[in-house]
């Protein structure tokens, strides 16, 4: 080769004199892992079997929901449950892995006094998580946890366990406010705002419980334990003890709440034996009320019709429970509808319409407009309520008094014309009825509130964009000739534009305009509180386990209404009208009620959704010259206003102020003005 | 010599007479033809295939119970297996070049790794993780340089030696040898102990040593040098307290079982729980969050309880058959490139393990070095496997005697 010799045996040398030292190394490895593994090996097994450690997590009791006088509506209450690890008993598809888990399963059902559908179907729930044991039944009797203690053989992967659960000291009781927990989604652990969680845990899914869920949730404790292998705690490694959440104290008033879940309930079955007109009684299917403080929007009560239990969802909600509330026939108890409910507001929105009308100079707070029977618009008649009578002329005052429409029809279509011949139109009613809480959402401290909507000419043109195909399609479709032709070939060429007969619907609260209970309310609490628009809040405080204060929610003011002082007195002068005088149209509901003693203003509302029977509204506050609370009731195919949504107010504030207590209300329907 | 000569003017030249047919990858292979196949580039490539294939399966053994908890139990064993595929890439397209194709890239790969190293420096470039700056993130990719820069430290040394190297001959002298080791070694070894990270210096020093052993460095050099080393290591370890305490978590585990002596302990109850025959694949205990690291630098812990002292063994054994083979390469070696290059490779892995394989069994203080080819991690993974096919191509001994002419004719 071409190294010389000398190099070629010195660098051999080197190389031979290397590979003797790694050999020697690595003889040194095995001798180290032939007595690592082999000659001390036992010593070792055992010192890893004694070594080990173990987390502990030690649950931190979630934090209790009170009304503004301390008294608990939820709480929380140890439960003895008997749970099961589902990966041991079930394969996959949700059948059991084998038949000694075929036998664990049968005698869990024989113990439990249940079906064995039941046993497999709650076990496979997919509401829970894989990694815990799954809870088969929550309140057990210490006997059926001793069993399955004691019998360890008959039920492998079966244990007894103790869980904190929820207590609900009063049922039902503001259910829709409390809401309910359950156990965090795999979904949910992956957002950042829960980064801290573990799947397992349980967390707000509604309600209070989720809007103040950082406050109830309070810290879990961690005890890293060295232990052995028969599980005796030899050392602590690391010990974080756990914080119980904070307490939310509520603005609730335990007495009104109920009251007012009482009142609504009893007000809305007593009016299906109403008959109306046509022969048919008043379906009144669901229905929601709201009780503000006046002078802070705290939330005195609120309460929304059909409700759901929800000591269903302790310790998991069954299949068959959550179906059915789940069923649109049984009209979605889950649904807040005082916060999520989307109703046209008719007449109580005439409020809002009254003051975009003075504000766009079309009328004056005193002028007069005449009240006729009916306003004509382009071969369309549109009525007023009070068929056929003209009322002659009225004031702003007077048209609320009267919910008269032809009024805001007038002005409505005035207003209409000048934006259409304007280079910009500014939609004074989209602009002051924002500023009166309709459009947008409260802020209120609960999830899941809607913002309602008070269209114009934007969202007209985007609505007609997004449904211009289905339009032109219809059109089509129809015989020729025919209304449906006629009607869709003209939606479909010109349905992007705001016409005269949209601004005169939406002037009362119909056509397009969609609001909230509570929009109402904070709107009519605006106008009892001389013009402040507050945020709604069920919360009053948050107080630490041991009593401190921790965050006090103070009222807030969140807009002005905006209107001068004299509209302000002319809307509040007819609201009071409304109830005080016998032409108001809210007057026959409160014959009887003590109005010299307690004024009462309010205004009613019936708002069409046809083909559906009329929804009724009663927005009112009370006492006139210094109010402390706002009511608002919606009874959803209740009929008119008068007649179904102001007694049940009436009976609440007689409640509220001492006059005839819920339990011997009585509920008397109004006549029946659809207005 | 003019007759060794002829050969490679032929295989130097070829682009101006005549292209051959293909694209430039074909261009470059008609260039850099390696040597016939033979029964050593066989054996290198079954050892590798087959740690790589404990690799795989332990690295998915070891590494399931964290991936699983953040979500995926696959996580790591699929990111290591795309790693494998890069590595595989690189190690068959070095295994069919002629190694000395990397006398010219030496000094690219060099620049890269300092450049590598140096932006670890600047804070917020590199990804900390237990107290060290290593990784570069590119992308969703975590790159360690200090992975690169064994490898080009050895390819560069051994390529400045080889274009220095006596006309007459003779061996390099002592000069010769020392200028362009001692600055490189001083220079990475400043980068990478300013991570810090004190096993991979202490691994470069162990290259750059193997190099200048086998081109003659005299004894008493590498001697002094090894206590001045150790030395060194020794004053690194007083300055700093962490090190301090892994020297006294090494020497007394059984007194710090919860501070220091926490890893190694955990490490022997695993290997000792694992018996002769192991707990069997899967059954680890150690890998539930008592062994720190239980994927990466511990892994070889989770080998010995799994599959017992029988398949430690056969690690082990499998290293030793890798170090047998390379150094028979490095005997046959017919070049002055190859023989320097695959010494170096077959002292790094082999050593690498060996540093790795002691610590975990509690002979060294513990360095965070991981197990060549079997612990989870992307760039060691690659630069491995693409040492690994330089190795096999070397032993494929391209176009015999060329070296001494080339290298005495000077560098192409």
């Amino acid at each position: 080769m071409a190294i010389p010799p000398s190099e070629s045996s010195s660098s051999v040398l080197r190389l031979t004199f290397l590979a003797v030292m790694v050999i020697t190394l690595f003889v040194a490895l095995f001798a180290r892992l032939w007595f690592l593994q082999v000659m001390a090996g036992d010593r070792y097994v055992e010192l890893a079997d004694s070594n080990r450690l173990r987390t502990v997590i030690t649950e931190a009791p979630r934090g209790e929901i009170l009304t503004s006088d301390g008294e608990a509506l939820v709480r929380n209450r140890p439960a003895l449950a008997i749970s099961a690890d589902r990966q041991a008993l079930l394969d996959a598809a949700g059948a059991p892995v084998d038949e000694e888990a075929e036998r664990v399963i049968e005698r869990l059902a024989v113990l439990l006094e249940l079906e064995v559908d039941e046993v497999l179907e709650r076990l496979a729930s997919q509401r829970r998580s894989p990694f815990r044991p799954v809870p088969i039944a929550v309140d057990v009797t210490p006997e059926v946890a001793f069993a399955v203690q004691e019998r360890r053989e008959l039920f492998p992967a079966v244990v007894s366990e103790t869980l904190p659960v929820r207590e609900y000291p009063h049922g039902t009781l503001a259910a829709h406010l409390i809401g309910y927990i359950g156990e965090i989604s795999q979904q949910e652990l992956l957002r950042p705002e829960f980064a801290d969680y573990r799947a397992g845990d349980l967390v707000g899914r509604s309600g209070l419980e989720q809007s103040y869920e950082a406050d109830l949730r309070g810290v879990t404790g961690q005890r890293r334990l060295v232990v052995n292998a028969r599980g005796d705690v030899l050392d602590v490694q690391s010990d974080r003890e756990p914080v119980q959440g904070a307490d939310l104290v509520t603005s609730l008033d335990l007495d009104l709440q109920l009251a007012t879940e009482q009142l609504l309930e009893d007000g809305i079955l007593a009016s299906r034996e109403i008959r109306r007109d046509d022969g048919q009684l008043l379906p009144s299917t669901a229905g929601s009320a709201i009780v503000l403080d006046a002078r802070t929007g705290a939330i005195l009560a609120m309460t929304s019709y059909p409700t759901y239990d929800p000591r269903e969802f302790v310790g998991g909600v069954t299949q068959e429970y959550f179906d059915l509330l789940a069923d649109p026939e049984n009209e979605r108890p889950l649904v807040n509808r005082a916060i999520s409910g989307l109703y046209p507001p008719g007449s109580v929105f005439k409020t809002a319409s009254g003051a975009a009308w003075v504000e766009a100079g079309v009328v004056t707070p005193r002028s007069t407009v005449e009240c006729a029977p009916a306003f004509e618009l382009g071969g369309n008649t549109f009525r007023n309520w009070n068929r056929g009578v003209n009322e002659g002329m009225m004031d702003l005052s007077d048209a609320l008094t009267r919910s008269c429409d032809t009024y805001f029809y007038e002005l409505a279509f005035d207003q209409w014309l000048r934006e259409e011949n304007a280079d910009e139109p500014d939609e004074v009613l989209i602009r002051v009825a924002e500023r009166f809480g309709f459009g947008v959402t409260t802020g209120i401290d609960l999830p899941g509130e809607a913002s309602g909507r008070v269209p114009g000419r934007q969202w007209r043109f985007d609505y007609w964009v997004a449904n211009r195909d289905n339009y032109c399609r219809q059109a089509d479709l129809a015989s020729p000739g025919s209304y449906a032709s006629e009607l869709y070939s003209d939606l479909c060429q010109f349905g992007a534009a705001w016409r005269g007969g949209d601004a005169v619907n939406s002037s009362i609260g119909q056509g397009d305009v969609l609001s909230t209970p509570l929009q109402v309310a904070a709107s009519y609490q605006a106008i009892a509180n001389d013009g402040g628009l507050l945020r709604p809040h069920l919360g009053a405080r948050i107080v630490a386990p041991d009593g401190t204060v921790l965050r006090e929610i103070e009222p807030e003011v969140v807009g002005e209404l905006g209107v001068s002082d004299q509209t302000l007195q002319v809307m509040q002068e007819g609201l009071e009208r409304v109830v005080m005088t016998d032409r108001g149209t809210g007057s026959s509901a409160f014959r009887g009620f003590p109005l010299d003693e307690i004024p009462v203003a309010g205004k009613t509302g019936t708002a069409e959704l046809r083909p559906k029977v009329p929804y009724a509204w009663f927005a009112g506050y009370a006492p006139i010259d210094d109010p402390e609370i706002v009511v608002v009731v919606n009874v959803e195919q209740g009929g008119g206003g008068s007649q179904t949504a102001a007694p049940i107010v009436r009976n609440i504030m007689a409640h509220y102020f001492g006059i005839v207590l819920a339990e011997d209300a009585e509920f008397e329907a109004g006549e029946e003005i659809l207005d | 010599m003019s007759i060794d000569e002829a050969p490679r003017r032929q295989r130097e030249r070829p682009e101006g007479t005549e292209a051959p047919p293909g694209g430039r990858w074909a261009r470059v292979r008609a260039r850099w033809q390696p040597g016939p196949w033979n029964a050593d580039a066989t054996a290198l490539t079954v050892l590798t295939l087959l740690l790589l294939l404990l690799g795989l399966v332990m690295s998915f053994s070891a590494s399931f119970v964290p991936a699983a908890e953040a979500g995926d139990p696959f996580a790591v064993f699929r990111r290591q297996v795309g790693w494998a595929a890069i590595g595989m890439v690189a190690f068959v397209t070095a295994a069919r070049l002629d190694h000395r194709i990397w006398r010219g890239l030496a000094w690219p790969l060099l620049l890269v790794a300092m450049i590598g190293l140096a932006l670890l420096l600047v804070p917020g470039v590199g990804e900390t993780r237990y107290g060290s700056t290593r990784w570069i993130g590119i992308g969703p990719l975590s790159i360690q340089p200090s992975e690169l820069a064994k490898l080009a430290a050895l390819l560069w040394l051994a390529d400045v030696l080889e274009r220095k190297r006596p006309r007459n001959g003779l061996p390099h002298t002592t000069e010769h040898l020392l200028i362009p080791a001692l600055p490189l070694l001083v220079l990475l070894a400043a980068l990478v102990l300013a991570q810090p990270d004190l096993g991979t210096t202490i691994l470069l020093a162990m290259i750059v040593s193997a190099v200048l052993w086998v081109e003659g460095l005299p004894g008493r050099i590498v001697a002094t040098a090894l206590v001045l080393g150790g030395l060194a290591v020794a004053a690194l370890a007083v300055v700093a307290p962490y090190r301090i305490a892994r020297i006294r978590g090494w020497l007394w585990p059984e007194r710090y079982p919860l501070e220091e002596g926490f890893q190694l302990l955990q490490s022997r109850y695993a290997l000792g729980s694992g018996g002769t025959f192991g707990l069997g694949l899967g059954s680890s205990r150690g890998k539930w969050h008592f062994i720190p690291n239980a994927d990466t630098d511990f892994i070889f812990a989770v080998i010995g309880e799994e599959l017992g002292l029988v398949g430690a063994l056969l690690v082990v054994a499998l290293f030793s058959a890798l170090l047998y083979v390379g150094l028979k390469v490095s005997y046959a070696a017919t070049d002055g490139f190859g023989r320097p290059v695959s010494l170096a490779v077959t002292v790094w892995i082999v050593g690498q393990a060996l540093v790795n394989i002691g610590t975990v069994t509690g002979l060294l203080p513990i360095t965070g070095v991981t197990l060549p080819l079997v612990s989870v991690g992307g760039s060691s993974l690659v630069s491995t496997l693409l040492a690994l096919g330089i190795l096999v191509a070397i032993a494929r001994r391209p176009t015999p005697a060329t070296s001494g002419a080339a290298a005495r004719g000077g560098h192409p």
